[in-house]
């Protein structure tokens, strides 16, 4: 066969996230090594990797976890690894026990702050990894949630998980998520850096004070922008939609005396009915 | 709009955060706050995606046969349907599934009817697969199944794009002889020689040739073969009065039972449609008077080529009516009423819009006295709350009662101390009860809020007063009516009950006994020449309350026309004319095991003596009945249209 016969390879955009999460794995593991983790600076990459290879659903959730185990333990000084042992231990202990004074542990190593490039190239690694590994799940795993109806044809048959063909993850939007990454990060970077000039008079640590800031800034702006969408989605609307809401309104405002009228007629007409049955 | 897999990653988002924040761990602050921006700007460009660029998608549908784009569906005949979905402008959905709806008026043959993959700029989805609509009447394509997320599957929307596109289906194409057309069906005029309209008459085609007959006026003389013979020959020229004949077809609820496609109303405008195009072959008239309980429409007589497809639109605009009926159960109609506005009238159901309120739906239960046939739950329903509530103020006024007097040192009453003792926690007995009920019997609760949101949707659709959304909550019937004809006009199949409470049968339609009465007499009285009536209608469950219908026959033969009764016939059953009689019901059926058997027979039986009461009726004044379910009832009309012309030629 020559190559003029050969079908065009389909374009698999697979391919595409996986590079991406794993360049997203190398950044963090990057920034952990500049955090001075050591040898557990390998530790999240290693979990991501591992499912990437066997299509965890949880795999970005481990990958959390694991970053805040060793961003709790490095920040604390201690050993990861004895962190994680004693906390298992201190939970144990409590739901068998309950609470009791637990003596603190040894510190393996001083405290130490990272850098704001290390947290740049961790958030940014992180949110890369989340969003490629995710984008695989809907290409390999399921992109709707399932759907409890039957199919129209099968009524014995529920409908398998839709899953985005991989033919169709395009190259730009890979790229535009490798551009889109950074942009988010700079912004969140630069809002962090904001937030860390901020302190309080109030009987607060600066840190909580920090976390409230950001809690009503985001939150507010969360409410913000839903009302904006929403007076927007009113403007919008089509005759119908406009129709049905007024004559809700109204129906709401004056439905006892409407359910009083109405259910009188009814009567009324169910009453003609029966006495001309009866003729 | 929140998926399990976005709700989770929210919450990690959150939670990174706010350790980061609140456990000091300043390094996880800046990985939190990338991952909720960056989720709160999916979530910004998703919802516009829903809300506004879902509104631009426009829906082309093309509907072809094998010779290019069709308007109109032929029975019988594939068709093939192509849908494409475009966005114009700059906008773009980067994925999106779009399924088409099939109508329930035809069946998919072949080809895929889901598609998926980005939309706009440029890029366009489309689809194509053949179906076949199975009887005449009106397909209603409603548009297209939409279901959108983010690449990350955080955000799902589901919504319906409207693309409503009406196609009438005709019935099949049929030639001279009543049989469906195979051969070239264009040539207006007959070959030479062949003579459709054997009477003689003053029309420019020629008939034959006979001899001169003294008073033959001189220019009808054949010159040339009056030489030949050597005597004078006098050309005869067909008959330019053609016959005309009127079909009364019976449209009323009572054919329009079944399924649709296989009803008797099908069979019958099949029929109808035969007679008319082989009519219009002949250049005889024809003229269509379709009849319900209530109005009767007509066509005059005419043998255009227009004439016929007007009388074939209409023909396949009746094939698609549904049957109604104002006894109709809401409860049976509403789930599915609601099923299917959810699928197609998403954006009308919406929460924001169509809102549900708590105390209609939970404490405010119609009272018995409102319903078409209040059942012991209806009564026991509203009573257990009305009773509570009426009980509490009895307790509650005779307790205050009681104490007032006590402390004016005065020995109150027994009854009225045990009232006030008893009455309050009867009271909340009852009261839980009816709560208990509401909870753990939840199918009423759902029913008032799912009407509550079809009321508002078919108030709005059938363009109702501002009160009609409170109407149609309250009356029963109101709501059937609204629910029927909201189904029937998106032909979506639903329950009817036969029979009402007392057993009668609900869909016999007497009334339209007298509507045909009437509609013979009149064209009788517009008729010029011996016409053939052909009654089209299913008189089979009416066969003692014929009178006014045989009034006016009489009246028809008194005029000399010719008068035909055609019976539609239960599919299934066998035929009336078949040799075999069904034995007698229970005869042979082997117990309870062979009661469906006997069921039929029963059915066969009851049928075939109908069947013989209306023959012998209609016998008495000459008029023979044929039963639709002979495959030859097409030619039996078009043989007594030909008995007709023999008639006038004998004359």
């Amino acid at each position: 066969m020559t190559k003029r016969d050969e079908a065009p390879a389909e374009y698999d955009g697979a391919r595409d996230y996986v590079l991406l999460c794993v360049t997203a794995l190398m950044l963090m593991l990057l920034a952990l090594v500049q955090m001075r983790l050591g040898p557990w600076s390998l530790l999240p990459p290693l979990l991501g990797t591992v499912a990437l290879l066997f299509r965890w659903r949880g795999g970005p959730v481990l990958v959390l976890a694991a970053l805040l185990l060793l961003v709790a333990s490095r920040a604390q000084g201690f050993d990861p690894f004895l962190l994680a042992a004693r906390s298992v231990d201190l939970a144990l202990d409590w739901l068998l026990r309950g609470p009791r004074f637990a003596p603190a542990l040894p510190r393996s190593l001083p405290p130490r702050a990272p850098s704001p490039l290390a947290e740049a190239l961790l958030a940014l690694g992180t949110l890369a990894f989340c969003a490629g590994f995710y984008r695989l799940q809907s290409l390999h795993v399921r992109l709707f949630p399932p759907d409890p109806r039957r199919s129209p044809g099968e009524p014995n048959k529920r409908p398998g998980p839709h899953r985005r063909p991989a033919g169709q993850a395009a190259l730009g939007e890979v790229l535009l998520l490798a551009v889109a990454a950074p942009v988010v990060t700079v912004l969140a970077e630069g809002f962090w850096l904001w937030l860390r000039k901020q302190e309080t008079t109030l009987d607060l640590a600066d840190s909580s004070w920090r976390g409230l800031l950001a809690v009503w800034l985001l939150g507010g702006g969360a409410l913000a922008a839903a009302w904006l969408l929403r007076a927007l989605a009113h403007r919008r609307l089509s005759r119908d939609e406009a129709l049905l809401y007024l004559q809700d309104v109204v129906w709401r405002e004056t439905r006892g005396e409407q359910r009083r009228l109405y259910r009188w007629l009814a009567w009324a007409r169910e009453r003609r009915r029966r006495r001309e049955e009866k003729a | 709009m929140l998926t399990t897999r976005g709700w989770w990653f929210l919450v990690l988002a959150v939670l990174v955060m706010a350790l980061g924040f609140f456990a000091e761990l300043p390094a996880l602050v800046p990985v939190g706050l990338t991952l909720t921006l960056w989720f709160a700007a999916v979530g910004a460009l998703f919802y516009l995606r829903a809300r506004v660029v879902v509104r631009r998608l426009r829906v082309v549908r093309t509907l072809a046969d094998e010779r290019g784009p069709v308007d109109t569906l032929w029975a019988g005949r594939p068709v093939d349907v192509r849908v494409e979905v475009r966005l114009p402008g700059f906008l773009s959905l980067p994925y999106a599934v779009v399924t088409e709806r099939v109508p329930f008026a035809l069946e998919r043959e072949a080809g895929e009817v889901e598609t998926s993959g980005p939309v706009g700029a440029g890029r366009t989805l489309s689809l194509a697969y053949r179906a076949r609509p199975p009887a005449p009447g009106r397909v209603r394509f409603e548009g297209v199944r939409l279901r959108l997320a983010d690449l990350q599957g955080f955000f799902y929307h589901e919504t319906f794009v409207p693309a409503v596109v009406l196609a009438r289906v005709l019935p099949v194409l049929a030639d001279a002889g009543g049989k469906p057309a195979t051969t070239k069906r264009h040539n207006l005029l007959p070959p030479p020689g062949i003579h459709r309209l054997r009477r003689p008459g003053s029309g420019s085609e020629l008939l034959d040739l006979r001899d001169y007959r003294p008073g033959d006026p001189p220019r009808t003389i054949a010159w040339k073969v009056s030489a030949r013979r050597d005597r004078l020959v006098t050309k005869e020229f067909e008959s330019e009065v053609p016959l005309t004949c009127t079909l009364f077809v019976d449209t009323s609820n009572s054919v329009r039972l079944g399924p649709p496609g296989l009803n008797a109303l099908a069979r019958l405008i099949e029929i109808a449609a035969a007679v008319a195009q082989a009519n219009t072959a002949v250049r005889d008239l024809t003229g269509v008077c379709l009849f319900d309980e209530k109005a009767v429409t007509l066509v005059r007589p005419a043998r255009t080529a227009r004439h016929l497809v007007q009388t074939i639109n209409l023909l396949a605009d009746a094939g698609g009516l549904a049957p109604t009926t104002g006894q109709a159960r809401v409860a049976a109609l509403v789930p599915l009423a609601h099923a299917f506005a959810e699928e197609v009238y998403p954006y009308l159901l919406r929460a924001d819009l169509n809102r549900v309120p708590f105390l209609p739906t939970w404490l405010l239960p119609r009272p018995a006295w409102v319903l078409p046939r209040p059942t012991l739950r209806d009564t026991l329903h509203p009573a257990l709350l009305y009773g509570g509530l009426i009980v509490a103020v009895l307790g509650a006024g005779a307790a205050i009662a009681s104490l007032a007097l006590y402390f004016a040192d005065v020995m109150p009453p027994a009854p009225l101390a045990g009232l006030g003792v008893v009455g309050v926690p009867a009271a909340v007995l009852m009261f839980g009860l009816f709560l208990a009920w509401q909870v753990f019997f939840p199918r009423r609760r759902r029913l008032t809020a799912l009407r509550k949101r079809l009321a508002a949707l078919l108030s709005v659709r059938h363009g109702l007063a501002p009160g009609g959304l409170a109407a149609l909550l309250e009356d029963d019937a109101h709501m059937a009516e609204h629910l029927q004809r909201f189904l029937a006009e998106h032909q979506v199949p639903y329950p009817l009950p036969l029979y009402d409470a007392e057993g009668r049968y609900l869909f016999a339609a007497p009334e339209k006994v007298a509507v045909l009465a009437r509609a013979v007499t009149q064209a009788v009285g517009k008729g010029h020449d011996n016409e053939l009536f052909v009654l089209i209608a299913d008189l089979l469950e009416l066969a003692d309350r014929l009178e006014p219908l045989l009034a006016a026959v009489r009246v028809a033969r008194a005029r000399h026309h010719q008068v035909m009764v055609v019976c539609p016939w239960p599919p299934g059953l066998p035929s009336p004319n078949s040799p075999e009689e069904p034995a007698h019901p229970f005869h042979g059926t082997g117990g309870a095991a062979g009661l469906p058997r006997a069921l039929r027979r029963t059915t066969a039986l009851r049928f075939r003596r109908a069947y013989r009461e209306v023959r012998q009726a209609f016998a008495r004044l000459g008029v023979p009945v044929i039963c639709a379910a002979d495959g030859d009832s097409v030619r039996l009309i078009l043989d007594r249209m030909e008995r007709l012309r023999q008639m006038g030629r004998r004359r």
